[in-house]
């Protein structure tokens, strides 16, 4: 009997390294600290664990269960994994959003990692120009076009916010023109070398490498002290505004009867741990055999909520309230990642003794977490046009990256606003995330069995899964997600249902959405017998 | 920060890094007891037998096509 080899992890801790990168972001650092801080502290801590409790643990369990399962029938795509379980055509069609969705983000992701890098850049800059070598500068005065030290207008002009096409006013061949091509080239390459050899390998160096620079950040934060001699700006004072539990005179209990604090908590564990993007699927189909998936999942689980909860925890809010003071975090810095990363934090580097070195490592370590992240979210699409369509690995490579290339340039051009890279983040990084997952734990836990699930987890597993899981993902995770899906959409959804209808520009974004989801669905159906199409002997579906 | 302010932090920081720090601790000793980074994996037995039931429905649905084109054909010239 002839045995197939599959591509595989080089080893157990690369592929809990390759899916830690894929969910430690941005957000982490950046989303978490805001959120705690804006909705109840301390006491948003209790709706947080709730939900990873309820939520995260089991739902991450049952993707790595359901792709590791349909890697062992031969499939590493979300539609032909989708439908080797649920033995029915239309999951095939259903596991195309698990194609589309982290194809849709990676096209706005990797524009943000090209800022971290043209950032990280610039501070590697002022470094070298404080230690009197000024033969290196990425920025000039004039590429600037602000003072210096408003760095909020710094931010809105360097990425064309005030305007769109106005990344092409400083020509072709701009700073952030050329960072986001070396972003692009890079992730590409990672992702044409393959899953052991690019990015496997390129975590292992990346993930550690980011928990160096958050230690040395942190190191710094930690033993600052007070720095301005102001009262109320001590790092204590910091770690109160985001730690205390009741605040603004409010008690924990105001925070917990607060259905938007329950939104807000299990959106961040949602939206952190990467459930629903199609990603954990993929990368578990190429776990083998008998790894130990259900400790790879927890592990790669909880790393993120390491990097989030102590990390973030500590590294962002308090160095701002030292600095700054309160004055510096409103509601709106609070609630926008970009605001805080990119305007407050700079601030806060310019007072801070030896600021342009933590400057650096600082979106360093955002350029690592977003390339980590970025690659992931090509891969699903790729092995989808490999496996549906026998395309070898470079020819799918080129051709997801040319459709990310026209969705980039899109979000580059219409940068008044950042209209057209929110159109796509609220769309498809978040009613996109929902409805997959939720799709997907009903697939899991209704339709392939909570037993088969617990099964797959046990097989390799040195700690033995307990049944109770199967229950909670079927009677407790499924109607949590529904409830918070629904309540999601009703609050957020009326303006850019609004916006669809009435902007110009929202409607190319969705087009162009559309055109993919088109093209993936009609890839679908030809390879329709390829993906998962194993139904019973008389040739009829079960 | 208040005291409640510290419960919160110790608990949650603490919670987090008990766990990700057993689970690496688990990952090390899997690994000393037994690295399965160098075995080749293969599909499995069920991936087979799905293959061979997808090659014989092929078959089959082969025949009847061209059964069907046979008959066609016959009652065309007829």
């Amino acid at each position: 009997m002839v045995q197939k080899k599959r591509e595989n992890w080089g080893s157990q801790i690369g592929a809990i390294l390759a899916v830690a990168g894929c969910a430690i972001g941005l957000g982490n650092f950046l989303r978490f600290p805001g959120q705690a801080a804006l909705y109840g502290g301390g006491a948003f801590m209790i709706p947080y664990f709730i939900a990873f409790l309820l939520l995260a643990i089991p739902l991450s369990w049952a993707e790595w269960a359901l792709g590791r399962s349909g890697g062992r029938m031969g499939f590493n795509s979300v539609p032909g994994i989708f439908r080797s379980a649920g033995k029915n055509r239309v999951w095939a069609y259903i596991g195309t959003i698990g194609a589309i969705i982290p194809l849709g983000i990676s096209v706005y992701y990797v524009y943000i990692q090209a800022w971290c890098l043209a950032y990280a850049l610039q501070y590697l800059t002022m470094i070298f120009h404080t230690v009197g070598f000024e033969g290196f500068s990425f920025l000039s005065q004039a590429d600037a076009g602000a003072r210096v030290d408003d760095y909020g207008a710094f931010f809105a002009n360097f990425i064309g916010i005030n305007e769109n096409g106005a990344v092409l006013k400083n020509g072709i061949l701009s700073p952030l023109i050329l960072t986001l091509l070396f972003c692009f080239v890079f992730n590409y390459t990672l992702i044409y070398r393959g899953i052991s050899k690019g990015i496997e390998a390129f975590c292992k160096i990346a993930m550690p490498l980011l928990l160096v620079c958050s230690f040395l950040i942190l190191f710094r934060v930690v033993t600052l002290g007070n720095p301005t001699g102001i009262e109320g700006q001590s790092f204590l004072d910091g770690l109160g505004f985001m730690w205390n539990p009741a605040q603004k005179g409010g008690s924990v209990w105001d925070t917990l009867s607060n259905p938007e604090v329950w939104l807000a908590a299990t959106s961040q564990i949602f939206f952190s741990v990467s459930l629903g993007f199609g990603l954990i699927v993929t990368y578990a189909s190429y776990v083998k055999s008998n790894d130990d998936i259900a400790l790879s999942g927890l592990t790669s689980t909880s790393g993120n909520e390491f990097c989030e909860v102590v990390l973030g925890g500590l590294m962002i809010i308090p160095p701002a309230i030292m600095f700054l003071g309160l004055s510096a975090l409103t509601p709106e810095s609070l609630g926008s990642s970009f605001s805080m990363g990119f305007v407050v934090l700079p601030n806060v580097f310019e007072m801070m003794p030896g600021g342009p070195v933590f400057g650096f490592l600082f979106f360093f370590l955002l350029f690592l977490a977003a390339v980590t992240s970025a690659i992931s979210m090509s891969q699903p699409a790729v092995a989808f046009l490999e496996e549906a369509l026998n395309f070898s690995r470079k020819a799918s490579v080129i051709t997801i990256a040319l459709i990310c290339a026209v969705g980039t340039s899109l979000v580059g051009y219409f940068s008044k606003n950042l209209l057209v890279l929110d159109t796509f983040d609220f769309w498809i990084g978040s009613v996109g995330l929902f409805v997959l997952a939720t799709l997907q734990t009903v697939l899991v836990a209704w339709i392939w069995g909570e037993d088969k699930m617990v099964a797959e987890l046990n097989r390799g597993a040195k700690m033995k899964i307990p049944r109770f899981i199967g229950f909670v993902l079927k009677y407790i995770s499924t109607p949590y997600l529904v409830v918070i899906l629904c309540l999601w959409c009703w609050k957020k959804s009326g303006a850019y249902l609004r916006q669809a209808w009435n902007d110009p520009i929202v409607q190319i974004a969705l087009g162009f959405l559309a055109t993919v989801a088109i093209f993936f669905l009609v890839v679908t159906y030809i390879a329709e017998d390829k993906l998962g199409g194993i139904e019973n002997e008389e040739g009829g579906e079960s | 920060m208040t005291i409640g302010g510290w419960i919160c932090m110790t608990i949650a920081m603490g919670s987090v890094m008990l766990l990700f720090g057993w689970c690496c601790y688990k990952v090390v000793m899997e690994r000393e007891e037994g690295d399965l980074s160098s075995t080749t994996d293969y599909l499995s037995e069920e991936w087979l037998k799905n293959m061979r039931k997808l090659r014989k429905r092929r078959r089959r649905l082969a025949a009847k096509n061209q059964n069907a084109s046979k008959t066609s054909e016959k009652r065309g010239q007829g």
